[in-house]
């Protein structure tokens, strides 16, 4: 397609159902019930074509054996497929490192940020700076910080190594160390959402009225106390949210690391069931296998993320 | 430019019923007001005519045209809101041509009417200005220039003066009154303020609970309310609310409270009821013989200047109940005086001025009207308050 | 709030290494970016002789003034696309009330919890179906539903006063008008927020464009930073130049908006 056709195309599609709705709405008079749907259909539309039918395509495609040719007939197989994955030893890995990536990453990147995020809080607008500064790998891509530590971790000339060498220690290639190369990833992933994540708990803080801590104080409560009695119950449900967004999008975040980095290697030590599944339906075109490998990704986040419920709904204090 | 009419309107939220069987027909170019305590309906029922609620049931018609089912913005009325509502993000000029700009007029015709109105209210000076760059009173006067632009049908104000102090909202007042007098438009104005109601309107509806209680003039009104509510509502003091009870007893009908007696109209019916007088209808001294006669004893005097409110608490008759606390009322005395707390006072009322309420609120109005009696009413009473005081001070 | 001295200390300390963390692997990336070749093993982080060589260099070796139209035409027509769609379908929950309403913003809103990877399969071949594959199209379409703004901008509009909602109707406007002229001119602080947000997540993304591009005609920035370091692995000096370059537009957005939307994300919250 040439190079103007697609971006009209697309600014048209963006803007052309929204100019309709006005129309309409002004036709039907104001009270019409089809109003509001026609503000939603946009919405709706797009969501069910790019969301919601593609989660039901992908159960269809896991029971089919297909090399995404279009020549190709599909072939109907069952749960073959499932059996086929499940057992490969990619996948036991896969998962595996699935794990540890979420083990790691409720501490470093769910815990970690809440003391820093109350300390940051209470420092008020003084604080400002450093949530200038801790907002900048948000800004900066995957791909940015992917090629930067390369670089910083580059085996030969890397300022790592050079950094370590002054100090008298010979750092080892941890890219190319099975047992080391998970941790830089998950190392990196920290980097870039330990800010992101503050911030989303600086936002929980934000509602908490400080009235209550200084009543808390002539109450006679030190830190701690106002921290445990006040602060964590009013930040569960805050906590909650990124704990899950955490869980779901872990996977996602550190696909670009692995990708650009590793590969997902060295003999697979640092891939996870994301790039598992991207490797069988785009590296290998097993579409089945990509699709089974997707269905069971998503019945694991989904245990997940009801087990949080439950386990938070219980001690889930509300706001206010 | 438009005549109104509401005709069997109700509204319910859900299961709660905000309006009920509401009628009324405004004339062309009156000024009628809505009054009443808040959660009365009156709100609701002004939404409902300017299309921003619509009724559950019931029809509202202008100029005889139909409009309960035409769309706000098809129905040519301008309204006035309470926080004034002005456009945060555009300027005076573009607020008050908003509408004008819908309309689609040309850019020019647009500016000068905006400047009409503006000079019209006195902003002109303020057009490039946003609205938080404007004072109470300024904002104000933009929400009103905004009404007058478009010329519509009627206008309609909601508490339009309810976030101005004191003194500007008597001025406001007078020129909303001045500018609808000279535009000769009909408008519908709520307010909870019975001030402005009796000082605006050229009738007043008093609402209640989702019913008219009254409709009339404000003197009507002020002279002759048709109930408890009405007579407690309008007039600051509020009227003076005795309870007792009529008593048919020995051929003649009485109505009998713990503090006094009163001779009734023979056919008064029996049973509870409650004698209104206004604190303004207390008159010191003792009247003639046909005159309510009462011994009050000063409690707190309050001096404003040109008049002094005078609480008073008239002592239990003999057969009243020990425990019966003594009737207190409020006495409006015009000019200065020198009172003090424990003085006793002899204060009479005219028969006329008494009002008789029966046990459901409703005014009793042939009770007060013995014919033997009418003769009082040409009796003044100019000297009775300097004798008083003479007396007693 | 007064937290105790030797509290304060530690919590200092602690930002203090946590921003230097941040900062030490950006000074890095600058300092090797103007380097010349000779120079870009060296140890030191100020360069002899500072150069923008590196950049030159990036735009000769490979097609990254194509890379950077494709990545901000679709990154600009996703902004306006999905800010525009955001608030007509926040507008429907917000100002109306309709059969499902409850249950139809429960699944808009769940679509936030519903990572790419499930999807990215059946998607990638309706891109091939419909011939979008390497176009705009498949960068801009899939991606203009945004729960995220739906949210957002309906818990604004929901607070939005109401009076004004009503004048505006009094004054003539129906929906339509009310909603462009008089309820969006005072989103402000919610759109910017947005905007940036959108912004980020267009111009930094990766996964998709990594499966729908695949020449010039669409390929994006970042995947041509990928492209770079695979085909030019050695060649570090551009690769840092490269990197600067496609961060500094996101910077730069951020720095305009900041103000605004840092106190829009941490007061009222990205989660309400």
């Amino acid at each position: 397609m040439s190079m103007l056709s697609p971006s009209t195309g697309a600014t048209l599609n963006a803007v052309a159902p929204a100019r309709r709705d006005g129309w309409l709405v002004s036709r039907l008079g104001a009270e019409s019930a089809l109003v509001p749907w026609l503000y939603l259909v946009p919405t709706l539309i797009l969501l069910a074509l790019f969301t919601y039918w593609p989660l039901l395509q992908t159960a269809y495609l896991s029971l089919v054996d297909w090399n995404m040719n279009p020549s190709q007939p599909t072939q109907f197989v069952g749960t073959e497929n499932y059996g086929r994955v499940f057992g490969s030893t990619l996948f036991q890995t896969a998962l595996l490192n699935t794990v540890i990536y979420i083990g790691a990453s409720i501490p470093l990147k769910v815990l970690l940020p809440i003391p820093v995020a109350v300390f940051l809080w209470s420092l008020g607008t003084r604080g400002h700076f450093y949530r200038a500064i801790l907002f900048l790998p948000t800004l900066i891509s995957f791909v940015v910080v992917g090629v930067a530590f390369l670089w910083i971790l580059n085996p030969i000339f890397g300022y790592a190594k050079q950094f370590f060498a002054l100090a008298g220690y010979r750092l080892p290639n941890l890219l190319a160390d099975p047992d080391a190369a998970i941790w830089v990833i998950i190392g990196i992933s920290t980097w870039k959402v330990l800010g992101f994540n503050m911030l989303i708990y600086l936002a929980g803080l934000a509602s908490i009225n400080r009235e209550y801590i200084e009543a808390m104080r002539m109450d006679g409560a030190g830190d701690l106390t106002i921290f445990r009695r006040l602060i964590w119950p009013l930040l569960t449900p805050t906590l909650m949210f990124v704990m899950i967004s955490t869980i779901i999008f872990t996977m996602q975040q550190v696909f670009t690391p692995i990708d650009l980095m590793t590969e997902g290697g060295p003999s697979n030590s640092t891939t996870n069931l994301f790039y598992m599944i991207y490797q069988y339906s785009f590296v290998t075109f097993d579409v089945g296998g990509g699709a089974a490998g997707t269905m069971m990704l998503f019945a694991l986040l989904m245990i997940l993320a009801l087990l949080q419920i439950r386990l938070f709904d219980r001690r889930a204090h509300y706001k206010q | 430019m438009a005549t109104i009419a509401f005709n069997n309107i109700c509204k319910s939220f859900g299961e709660n019923q905000v309006v009920r069987d509401f009628n009324l027909t405004i004339e062309d170019g009156e000024f009628v007001v809505l009054v009443g305590p808040s959660g009365c309906g009156k709100t609701t029922s002004l939404r409902m005519l300017a299309g921003l609620e619509a009724p559950t049931s019931g029809r509202i018609a202008l100029n005889n045209v139909d409009i309960t089912d035409v769309p706000s913005k098809a129905r040519e009325l301008a309204m006035v809101f309470q926080s004034y509502a002005l456009y945060p993000h555009m300027s005076v000029a573009d607020n008050i041509g908003f509408a004008l700009s819908l309309q689609k007029r040309p850019a020019q015709a647009i500016r000068a009417e905006v400047l009409a109105a503006a000079k019209r209210l006195e902003i002109d000076h303020l057009l490039a200005r946003k609205p938080r760059e404007l004072s109470g009173g300024q904002r104000q006067r933009v929400a009103v220039a905004r009404a007058i632009v478009r010329q519509p049908q009627a206008f309609l104000f909601d508490e339009p003066l309810s976030n101005l102090d004191a003194k500007l909202r008597h001025s406001a007042r007078v020129e909303i009154r001045k500018l609808q007098q000279q535009l000769g438009t009909t408008a519908l104005y709520v307010t909870h303020d019975q001030i402005e109601a009796m000082t605006m309107a050229d009738r007043i509806v008093v609402m209640e609970g989702g019913c008219i209680r009254q409709v009339g003039t404000p003197m009507e009104l002020y002279m002759h309310p048709n109930s408890v509510f009405v007579a407690s509502f309008l007039g600051a003091p509020p009227t003076n609310c005795i309870a007792g009870e009529v008593v048919h007893a020995a051929g003649s009908v009485q109505f009998c409270s713990d503090s006094l007696n009163l001779a009734l109209h023979p056919e008064t019916p029996r049973g509870p009821a409650t004698l209104g007088i206004r604190p303004e209808s207390l008159q010191p001294g003792e009247g003639m013989a046909a005159h309510l006669q009462l011994q009050g004893a000063v409690r707190f005097v309050e001096a404003l200047g040109a008049e002094t409110l005078v609480d008073l608490s008239i002592a239990r008759q003999s057969g009243a109940p020990h425990q019966a606390p003594p009737t207190e009322l409020t006495a409006r005395l015009p000019g200065h005086h020198c009172l003090t707390s424990g003085d006793i006072l002899p204060f009479h009322v005219a028969r006329q001025d008494l009002r008789l309420f029966g046990s459901d609120g409703n005014v009793l109005a042939d009770a007060i009207k013995t014919p033997d009696h009418a003769a009082d009413e040409q009796m003044g009473d100019g000297g009775g308050l300097q004798r008083a005081v003479a007396e007693y001070v | 709030m007064q937290l105790s001295r030797p509290l304060q200390v530690v919590g200092h300390l602690v930002l203090l290494i946590i921003c230097l963390s941040i900062l030490a692997p950006m000074l890095i990336v600058v300092s090797t970016a103007i380097k010349l070749p000779n120079e870009v093993y060296a140890l030191s982080l100020w360069p002899d002789v500072p150069t923008l060589q590196n950049f030159a260099h990036l735009f000769e070796q490979t097609a990254f003034g194509r890379y950077t139209w494709n990545t901000a035409g679709t990154t600009a027509l996703r902004v306006a696309g999905q800010l525009a769609l955001g608030v007509l379908a926040a507008y429907a929950f917000a100002r109306f009330t309709f059969r499902f309403r409850d249950a139809i913003f429960a699944l808009v809103i769940g679509a936030m919890m519903i990572p790419q990877v499930l999807t990215m399969l059946p998607n990638y071949i309706l891109m091939a179906q419909l011939g979008w594959f390497d176009t705009w199209w498949a960068l801009v379409v899939p991606n203009l539903a945004t729960p995220i703004a739906i949210f957002l901008l309906r818990q604004h509009m929901m607070s939005f006063p109401s009076e004004l909602i009503d004048a505006a109707q009094m004054d003539g406007a129906g929906h339509w008008t009310t909603l462009w002229r008089v309820i969006v001119p005072n989103l402000g602080p919610a759109l910017s927020a947005l905007t940036i947000i959108i912004f980020i997540d267009s111009w930094n993304e990766y996964f998709w464009p990594l499966l729908v591009t695949e020449s010039e005609n669409s390929r994006t920035i970042q995947i041509g930073l990928r492209e770079f370091l695979q085909d030019d692995q050695d060649d570090y000096g551009a690769l840092m130049a490269g990197i600067i370059f496609a961060s500094v537009p996101a910077i730069a957005v951020f720095l305009f908006f900041q103000r605004r939307v840092m106190d829009t994300f941490v007061s009222s919250g990205l989660k309400g």
